[in-house]
């Protein structure tokens, strides 16, 4: 049951718009995929197309109708507040809803530490996302206390909102490349395309099929899975 | 070509336009301080390294600039937007490089 921990110090840096399209694009590939919104701001179903009135229900609660879009079980997890929720539910088998090869994706809020730090001993891989802007590399002090950035074990950064027309960003780039190497795993370039489909509650793909930031995306969920090593089982495969 | 520079110049109707990217001349790829500030902090570096260790560090980092330079010079600075290198091997290297970069700002060399 592999777990993707998505969350970065900064808030603002596009930590749920990229949550929410990983797991678009994992469940495209062939997997199974529940997208956990542990927010308050509860704003991870936008990347979906669907309503702020519309609410996903909460993962713990066994009466639950599952709602699925693009092939990706939405939940709400804000509810989960105790290490003995957590317990709960990564301990539990349930049949149809547990299963071994689930991917599970947590969009967690910067300012959510304790969350972040319950949820990482279960992480197969933690996403940091970061914007080329001083304020984001900044926060890169305030990732792991304790542990030197460049030597986090499970983590790794995604440079979001670049523009190479901006002389900072495409700096930037560059600095976190050789800082990182390939634990910089993906760059997503700025559109506003991703704001605009997100205002007309439409999922990007369908809003702007050429958006330079799908291309960007698509890399990036390649490169997760090769990360991670996750493999379409022969049962998941359509 | 990007595929956002070639929807636009099909868009256009602008096909056969020379379309060239130029990369940053590697002297624009300043040390920003915010850099500089991130490079000397041991919550992103981790501690300073002892002298025995970084002596056996030292010396493929001292061609990662020529490396840069020629890769600016052939207009690498968008090619990064493509797959990231592997730099697992040299990423201890890279460390002491960053390491001497600091020292040279350190002791107001360019």
């Amino acid at each position: 049951m592999p777990l993707i921990l998505c969350h970065s110090p900064k808030g603002g840096v596009g930590t749920t718009f990229l949550a929410a399209h990983l797991a678009i694009f994992l469940a495209r590939q062939g997997h199974e995929v529940a997208a956990l919104d542990f927010t308050y701001q509860d704003a991870l179903k936008l990347s979906f197309g669907l309503l702020p009135t519309q609410q996903l229900p909460e993962i713990l609660n066994p009466a639950f109708d599952p709602v699925v879009v693009a092939g990706v079980e939405l939940f709400s997890a804000y509810g989960l507040r105790h290490g003995r929720d957590l317990t709960d539910l990564f301990g539990r088998e349930n049949g149809a809803f547990f299963n071994r090869s689930k991917i599970f994706i947590a969009d967690v809020a910067a300012g959510d530490r304790d969350m972040k730090e319950m949820l990482l001993p279960h992480a197969m891989l933690h996403i940091c996302a970061l914007h080329p802007r001083p304020g984001s590399l900044a926060a890169l002090t305030k990732i792991q206390p304790g542990t030197a950035t460049i030597e986090l074990p499970k983590t790794v950064f995604v440079l979001n909102h670049i523009d190479d027309t901006h002389r900072l960003s495409r700096h930037t780039h560059l600095f976190l490349t050789h800082l990182f190497g390939d634990r910089l795993i993906g760059t997503v370039r700025r559109d506003e395309a991703v704001n605009e489909a997100a205002a007309m509650f439409e999922p990007l793909d369908r809003f702007a099929p050429n958006s330079v930031a799908l291309a960007d995306l698509a890399r990036l969920a390649a490169a997760v899975q090769r990360h991670c090593d996750l493999v379409v089982s022969a049962d998941e495969r359509p | 070509m990007r595929i956002d520079a070639a929807t636009l110049l099909a868009r256009l109707g602008r096909d056969g336009m020379p379309y060239r990217e130029f990369g940053d001349a590697f002297a624009d790829v300043e040390l920003w301080p915010i850099f500089e500030a991130l490079l000397k902090d041991e919550r992103v570096m981790g501690p300073p390294r002892s002298k025995l260790a970084t002596r056996e560090l030292g010396k493929e980092a001292r061609n990662w600039a020529s490396d840069q330079k020629q890769a600016f010079d052939n207009g690498g600075m968008f090619k990064t937007y493509s797959p990231v290198p592997d730099r697992k091997e040299g990423e201890a290297d890279i460390r002491q490089f960053l390491s001497d970069l600091t020292k040279r700002a350190d002791d107001g060399r360019p």
